[in-house]
């Protein structure tokens, strides 16, 4: 075999040579000083080179990362940045999560945090009580709602029977119906979802009622792969409105 | 009856919750400016056009991962994106003027033996192709990356990076 040529000398010290080559390569390099010392001189030069090229001085980052951050700046609503103050004269910047799912209205953990029971089934479609008004009006009053009107929330289970969740008063919270983009009606479309999932295995029952009662919008971002509700389940009804 | 409580991590749980999307462009600008900064800096272009670039580069990242778009090798479409805008740059400069690299602090200066700034030099002066590959495997990018960043082979790449280090070799 002749010599090996220096761009193949560097593929096979960088990894890159390809399978078919590498044996052959390799062969010759074990019994080739010319070649390992070609080689050696190119992986020292290159490594010369990246020394040079890693030492140029860079223009400090904070004003460039400053007008990055307001180029981020709310797009119609969407993304909201937060530029913290100077402390010890860097910049600091907080960035709040907002875009795609602004909900003023989500459920609170320290309210609603979720509950389930028993007696879960695949089997049986759980049965969905409807939740009674006086037990509704106590959420809507540790929600601060004093006034609700009628149709425009649903009261609903944080986790759905559907998916083991109880009727306790802490998995009931009051969700517009049609306030923002993550309203019930996706909400629905999500815990059909994960009923589905948790009955054919694909997802195991806590991780679907810790999931949704952990924050739903992460999880039907997740399950449905979307940054942003589906058309078709914007206008999805599965639960009655409170009256 | 089981009450779902913070404290037993049900409500806070552990799965990985949408992240920020702007805090992870934000990271992303951390991680990637410098490499970036070096890479556009070897295309020719000005330190204030490679800023601009970078800027337009991460607002492009943003709306990307807004609409959902693949996220397997975001070093990669950094790159790419860069290289591509950096090019829309210099059409609408009249002869793009290599800076010289700038030097970092004194101590730096000092520090760096006549070897390594001859090197320098001769980088800068390779051909254009040559130069962007010392830069992207200066930065860790495999051949395959570099070849789709600058739209070549990647025995085009392996030869690039030969010619460029015969040349650094012979003048050092």
């Amino acid at each position: 075999m002749n010599h090996v040529p220096g761009h193949e000398l560097l593929l096979e010290a960088d990894g890159e040579l390809n399978a078919s080559r590498t044996p052959e390569v390799r062969r010759h390099l074990a019994g080739c000083a010319e070649c390992r010392r070609s080689q050696a001189e190119l992986m020292e030069t290159l490594g010369a080179a990246v020394d040079a090229q890693r030492e140029l001085a860079l223009p400090p980052i904070d004003g460039a990362r400053a007008s990055l951050a307001s180029g981020l700046r709310p797009v119609g609503g969407r993304a909201v940045l937060a530029v913290g103050a100077l402390a010890a004269g860097l910049m600091v910047l907080l960035w709040h999560w907002t875009p795609d799912r602004a909900n003023p209205s989500a459920p609170r953990p320290e309210l609603t945090p979720g509950a389930v029971q028993a007696g879960f089934s695949c089997a049986v479609e759980a049965e969905r009580p409807v939740i009674a008004n006086t037990a509704a009006m106590e959420v809507f009053r540790k929600y601060g709602i004093h006034d609700p009107r009628p149709r425009t929330y649903e009261v609903d289970y944080l986790i759905p029977p559907d998916l083991g969740g109880s009727e306790d008063l802490r998995n009931l919270w009051p969700q517009p119906y049609n306030d923002g983009i993550w309203n019930a009606r996706v909400k629905d479309a999500l815990e059909d979802r994960l009923r589905t999932m948790v009955c054919s295995g694909s997802v195991d029952l806590a991780t679907a009622q810790r999931e949704i009662a952990d924050d739903w919008i992460a999880a039907y971002q997740k399950y449905f792969r979307t940054r942003r509700p589906l058309p078709d389940h914007v206008a999805f009804v599965k639960d009655q409105p409170w009256e | 009856m089981r009450v779902l409580q913070p404290d037993i991590g049900l409500v806070s749980g552990d799965h990985v919750s949408a992240p920020s999307m702007g805090a992870e462009v934000t990271a992303l600008f951390e991680e990637y400016r410098g490499p970036l900064f070096r890479f556009l800096l070897s295309l020719g272009l000005t330190a204030a056009d490679v800023e601009e670039t970078i800027q337009e580069v991460f607002l492009a990242l943003f709306k990307h991962l807004r609409a959902g778009k693949p996220r397997d090798n975001l070093r990669g479409w950094l790159f790419k994106v860069g290289h591509n805008q950096a090019l829309k740059v210099r059409q609408r400069r009249p002869a793009p003027v290599l800076e010289m690299a700038p030097l970092a602090t004194p101590e730096q200066q000092a520090i760096a033996n006549q070897t390594r700034r001859r090197v320098a030099a001769v980088i800068q002066a390779l051909p254009e192709l040559d130069r962007a590959c010392i830069a992207l495997r200066a930065e860790g990018l495999r051949y395959r990356e570099i070849a789709d960043v600058l739209g070549i082979s990647l025995g085009g790449v392996a030869l690039a990076l030969e010619r460029a280090l015969t040349r650094i070799r012979n003048a050092r």
